[in-house]
C-alpha cells in the first residue's frame, strides 16, 4: 500500500472524504498534541497499551501496524482518551484494515461519551451517548485516504476534556468476533483552557474587606 | 501496592469448620484476611477494601452477601470480618460471587485506582465447570479487574479449576501489565498469613500466576525474591520504588545529582590547585595525604599503615579536596572504603540516601559516582604533570584563543601553582622523616 499516492477524486459518499492534511480548510487541525497519552486506557484490549499506539500522527495514519484489537471472541472495546486541555472536536477519523480474516473485523457502531471518567462496559451500555457513529466498512484494495466523520451537534463537542469511544459492534454483526482498528484521530481546535482543580488555594478564616 | 479498591471474598460454608488449619479453616482465613486488609491500607491510605461473604443468607443455594462496601475505615472492615458466621450451604458459587464483587467495585467512590478481588476458597468446587470459571475470568479481564485466589483445603479437586480461572483472568499474554493475577495454594497445617506475606499477592509482583508449591522452600525463596526483586530494579532512584513513593524517589535522585554536580565543581576548583592530584598519582596515598594536610590549614590527618584515612573535620573545603584526591587516586580501592569516606565527608543528604539503600544498591551507586568522577579525574591527570613545566604552560595558554599569557591574573595563578608545588615538596619530605 503506497502512501505517496494520494487520490484526489471525490466520490459520492454519505460522509465527506477528503485529503487529510495537517491543516484543514476550516482551520481545524489534528488534536493529537493535546492528547494526554499516559492516561489513555482501553478496556478489553488484547495487547497492553495497544490503545496508545493507534493514536498515530497524521502522516502515519494509513499504516496497518500497530493496531488495536479486542480480546478473542469479543467485539466490544472501550477506549478512554483524556486531553491535556479543553478542546473542541470537529471531526473524528477511524480507520481499520481488517476485512474479515481470522474472524477479525473492522468496527461498525461507535458510541461517543464526553467528560466521564473511568467507566466500564455496563455503564457504557446503559448511558445515553453524545453521538453514535456508523462507520463505513473498509474498502478492499488500495486505500489512499481515510474518512473523517464530522460530529454534530457541534455545540456538544466544545470544551471537551475526555472522550470515550465505545465500539459496540463490528462489521460481522456477530458479537463473538474480534474487532480491530489501526488508527483513531481527532480534528478540531484547542482552547488553552484546562479543566482541573486549582493547585494553590489560600484559605481565610475571615473575609478581608478593604 | 498503589491505590486500589479491593474486594475480599470469604468462604463461610460448612466446609470451613474443618480443623486441618489451626484452629479452623475459618479462623485461619480470617487471620489471613486481616493481614491483607492491614497490608492494603498501610501501603496507601486511600485504598478501600470491601468484604463479601460467599455463602450469604436468604437462599439454600449459595448467594453472595455484601457485608462491607469498599471503604477505608479499617475498624468497620475488621468488625465485619470477625462477625462472619458459618452458614448452612452446600457450597459456594464462585462465578456469582465474583460478579457481585465486580458490581460492588463498579460503584466504588474513587474511580482512580485499580480494581482487585481476593478470593478465598475452602470448599470443594465439585459442581462448578471449568468453562464457567474461565468465562468469569475473561469477564474480569475485560473489566480490568485483577483477581488473586487463595486455595485452602480440598486442594486436589480445586486447584486445576482455580488455575483455569486465574489463567483466564490473566489473559493470553501476561506481559506488559504491571499486576497480574495469582493463585496461592496453602497446604494443610500451614498458617495462611505467613505464606501470603511472602507471596506475590502482597508484593504485587508480576510474572504470571505464582504458585504456593513447596512451602518450606518457597517461603524462603519467594521472600528473598520478593525483597530483592522489589528493591533491585530501582538503584538509580536510591532503592525506593518510584511508583510507591514518587516524592521520596525524586528527592533522593535530586540530592544524588546535586552531589554529583558539587563533586564536579570541586574537581574544577581542585584542578587549579592541582598539586594534590599530581602528587598522589606519583607518590601514593600516604604522601598525598600528608601533602594535603600541609595545604589544608586546619585539618589534622592521621595516616595509618594500610592507607586508611581518619579525619577530623574542621575545614570543609579541605575535606572536599581530600575526598576528591582520594577518589582520583583509589581507582582500585574498594567501594566500601570510598563509601565510608564519602559518607563522612559529604553531608547529610548523601548519608541519608546511603542509609536508605540496600548494600547492593549502595555499592552500585558508589561505583556510579566513582565512574562519573573518573572522567573528571582523567581530565586532571594530564594537566598536573604538564603544568610542572611553566614554559609549556605559557605556550599552552598562548595558543588558546582569548587568553593573554601576560594577563596578571593568569600569571598569579601560575605562580601559586608552582609555589604550592614547592611547599608541598617540603612537607612531603617532612612527612617522610616524621614516619
Amino acid at each position: 500500500m503506497s502512501e505517496e499516492f494520494r487520490n484526489n477524486t471525490k466520490e459520492e459518499q454519505p460522509y465527506e472524504e477528503r485529503n487529510v492534511s495537517h491543516e484543514q480548510s476550516d482551520g481545524s487541525s489534528s488534536l493529537r498534541r493535546f492528547i494526554d497519552f499516559p492516561r489513555v486506557n482501553c478496556l478489553n484490549e488484547s495487547t497492553h497499551d495497544g490503545c496508545k499506539k493507534i493514536l498515530k500522527p497524521v502522516d502515519k495514519q494509513l499504516t496497518p501496524e500497530p493496531y488495536l484489537s479486542s480480546q478473542q471472541d469479543d467485539a466490544e472495546l472501550l477506549l478512554h482518551i483524556p486531553f491535556t486541555e479543553s478542546v473542541t472536536i470537529e471531526s473524528i477519523s477511524i480507520h481499520s484494515h481488517s476485512t474479515g480474516q481470522n474472524n477479525t473485523f473492522a468496527p461498525r457502531i461507535v458510541k461517543l461519551f464526553l467528560d466521564r471518567e473511568n467507566f466500564g462496559f455496563e455503564t457504557a451500555r446503559e448511558l445515553l451517548p453524545a453521538a453514535t457513529l456508523e462507520l463505513s466498512p473498509p474498502r478492499e484494495g488500495f486505500v489512499s485516504s481515510i474518512i473523517d466523520y464530522p460530529l454534530s451537534p457541534a455545540g456538544r463537542f466544545q470544551n471537551v476534556s475526555l472522550i470515550s469511544l465505545f465500539f459496540v459492534s463490528n462489521a460481522s454483526y456477530n458479537a463473538e468476533s474480534r474487532t480491530q482498528l489501526s488508527f483513531v484521530g481527532f480534528n478540531g481546535k484547542g482552547t488553552h483552557a484546562k479543566r482541573e482543580a486549582p493547585e494553590w488555594a489560600v484559605y481565610e478564616a475571615f473575609a478581608h474587606l478593604e | 501496592m498503589p491505590l486500589e479498591s479491593c474486594m475480599i471474598l470469604l468462604d463461610n460454608s460448612e466446609f470451613m469448620r474443618n480443623g486441618d488449619y489451626i484452629p479452623t479453616r475459618l479462623e485461619a482465613q480470617h487471620d489471613a484476611a486481616n493481614m491483607l486488609v492491614g497490608q492494603a491500607t498501610q501501603s496507601n491510605p486511600e485504598t478501600t477494601v470491601g468484604v463479601i461473604a460467599m455463602s450469604g443468607r436468604g437462599s439454600s443455594v449459595a448467594g453472595a452477601e455484601l457485608l462491607v462496601s469498599p471503604t477505608d475505615d479499617v475498624g468497620k472492615i475488621l468488625t465485619a470480618l470477625h462477625a462472619v458466621p458459618i452458614r448452612d450451604t452446600t457450597g459456594v458459587d464462585i462465578c456469582a460471587s465474583v460478579q457481585v464483587a465486580s458490581l460492588a467495585l463498579k460503584h466504588r467512590r474513587n474511580k482512580n485506582g485499580a480494581q482487585r478481588v481476593i478470593l478465598f476458597v475452602g470448599s470443594p468446587l465439585g459442581s462448578v465447570e471449568p468453562r464457567a470459571l474461565a468465562k468469569a475470568g475473561r469477564q474480569l479481564k475485560k473489566n480490568n479487574v485483577t483477581i488473586d485466589v487463595i486455595c485452602m483445603g480440598e486442594l486436589e479437586g480445586n486447584e486445576p479449576k482455580l488455575r483455569e480461572l486465574v489463567d483466564a483472568a490473566n489473559g493470553a499474554s501476561a506481559e506488559g501489565a504491571e499486576r497480574t493475577c495469582h493463585l496461592v495454594t496453602i497446604p494443610a497445617g500451614v498458617l495462611p498469613s505467613d505464606v501470603l506475606l511472602s507471596s506475590p499477592i502482597v508484593h504485587g509482583g508480576g510474572g504470571g500466576g505464582g504458585e504456593g508449591g513447596d512451602m518450606a522452600a518457597a517461603m524462603a525463596a519467594s521472600s528473598a525474591e520478593g525483597g530483592g526483586g522489589g528493591g533491585g530494579g530501582f538503584a538509580d532512584f536510591g532503592g525506593i520504588d518510584p511508583n510507591m513513593d514518587p516524592e521520596l524517589a525524586m528527592a533522593l535522585r535530586v540530592s544524588m545529582e546535586e552531589e554529583r554536580a558539587r563533586q564536579e565543581r570541586v574537581a574544577a576548583a581542585a584542578a587549579a590547585s592541582a598539586e594534590e592530584g599530581k602528587e598522589e598519582e606519583k607518590e601514593g596515598m600516604d604522601d598525598g595525604e600528608t601533602a594535603e594536610s600541609a595545604t589544608a590549614a586546619a585539618t589534622t590527618t592521621t595516616v595509618t599503615e594500610n592507607g586508611q584515612v581518619e579525619m577530623e573535620v574542621s575545614d570543609e573545603e579541605a575535606l572536599l579536596q581530600q575526598a576528591l584526591a582520594m577518589s582520583m587516586n583509589e581507582n582500585n580501592d574498594t567501594p566500601a572504603e570510598q563509601e565510608v569516606a564519602t559518607a563522612d565527608e559529604e553531608g547529610v543528604e548523601v548519608t541519608a540516601g546511603s542509609m536508605d539503600m540496600d548494600e547492593d544498591e549502595d555499592e552500585a551507586m558508589q561505583m556510579a559516582l566513582q565512574m562519573s568522577m573518573q572522567p573528571d579525574a582523567e581530565v586532571e591527570e594530564q594537566p598536573p604533570q604538564q603544568f610542572q613545566d611553566p614554559q609549556f604552560v605559557n605556550q599552552l595558554l598562548g595558543s588558546m584563543p582569548g587568553v593573554d599569557p601576560n594577563d596578571p591574573a593568569i600569571q598569579n595563578a601560575l605562580r601559586n601553582l608552582n609555589q604550592g608545588e614547592d611547599k608541598k615538596d617540603d612537607k612531603k619530605s617532612e612527612g617522610k622523616d616524621g614516619k
